[in-house]
């Protein structure tokens, strides 16, 4: 009687372990996604903006790339000490 | 009375197959993610860069400025792996394309009309008239340059190193590893002879040097490098001049647990 009941306990750690490890991984995908969309939303603002410059036809015509934007991700930021 | 005593792992089991599906389901959502993003930057790449060449290409005997461009773009991108091997990255290839007519010729005279295209670091440009010449179609109104399909080829070495230092001061743990990566792009074009129909694919392949196989336009090896501009990763040609040997990419991180004496620990 004593282990049918430690079995029930049993599952039911397992299941609440599960579901929080579920809901962060699904937190950080969902977190990732917006992160990625928000690249796409500020690179296109900033595209937006240098248009008239860049169909614009001067004597000192220049390439109007890359865009000046805020550094993305770059390893620093996700390896600690990095080798070079 | 065996059904029992496995129950307990019941949930461990559930939970393997469960994290493995959800570990799938967000690699897919990463590598999309990726591909999304770097198809719109190659994507707003490509008009620039077609616009800059149709303002400013000066062609020899080109009086004014300017030219009807078609410019395609293909870009390898190394995306994040989440395979067991530290940093080696997925190898990705995005592409487009952009027409732009944007010439000033001189008056009675025509605009050049050209194509380019950029691989990674390096460009090469077409002259539709002058390849036609070249195969010797003198009415170039009949004809079409057409731009087959192209071909992609990679090599790559990976190696990888994990080391650990104990002495009594604590422990440093360190993992390197090297990739050597080159891809090597063809391209491929055939002149075709317009016939009634719209349908490019059936208008006529003109034998050039005697064979109606595509030609190679263009073949390029490219060596993968890292930009110390902007921290990216990068295929460039100019990387394999120093020998095909010398473009290797170094990665590592390490991380020390410190060991403190009692005293120190009191204190």
């Amino acid at each position: 009687m004593k282990k049918r009941l430690n079995n029930k306990g049993q599952s039911t750690l397992e299941v609440s372990l599960t579901l929080i490890i579920t809901v962060v991984l699904l937190y950080s995908i969902v977190k990732i996604w917006f992160w990625s969309n928000n690249q796409i939303v500020k690179r296109q603002l900033e595209y937006n903006d240098s248009r008239v410059i860049a169909g614009t036809a001067v004597d000192t015509y220049k390439l109007v790339w890359p865009l000046n934007r805020a550094p993305e991700l770059k390893e620093k930021d996700v390896l600690f000490e990095p080798i070079n | 009375m065996f059904y029992l005593d496995n129950r307990k792992g019941q949930g461990v089991v559930e939970f393997a197959i469960m994290g493995s599906i959800i570990i799938v389901i967000f690699g897919t959502l990463l590598s999309f993610m990726q591909r999304l993003n770097d198809s719109q930057y190659t994507e707003m790449e490509t008009f620039r860069r077609a616009l800059e060449k149709a303002c400013t290409y000066k062609g020899p005997g080109v009086t004014g400025a300017g030219a009807s461009v078609q410019l395609t773009m293909m870009q390898n991108r190394l995306h994040a792996d989440l395979g067991p091997n530290f940093m080696k990255g997925s190898p990705a290839q995005s592409g487009y394309s952009s027409n732009v007519f944007w010439a000033v010729p001189k008056v009675g005279s025509q605009a050049k009309s050209i194509f380019v295209y950029k691989i990674n670091e390096d460009e090469k440009i077409g002259d539709y008239n002058k390849m036609m010449e070249a195969a010797g179609v003198e009415n170039k109104k009949t004809h079409t340059v057409r731009i087959e399909d192209s071909t992609s080829s990679s090599d790559t070495h990976f190696r990888e190193e994990t080391g650990l230092k104990e002495d009594k001061a604590g422990v440093t743990n360190t993992r390197e590893s090297w990739l050597k990566d080159t891809v090597t792009t063809d391209i491929y074009y055939t002149i075709r002879k317009k016939d009634s129909d719209n349908d490019e694919d059936n208008d006529q392949i003109v034998p050039i040097a005697g064979s109606k196989d595509p030609q190679l336009f263009w073949e390029v090896k490219q060596g993968l490098y890292r930009d110390a501009r902007d921290n990216q990763y990068k295929y460039s040609s100019a990387i394999l001049q120093n020998g095909e040997n010398n473009h290797e990419v170094k990665r590592g991180r390490s991380w020390q647990t410190e060991f403190k004496d009692e005293e120190t620990a009191e204190q």
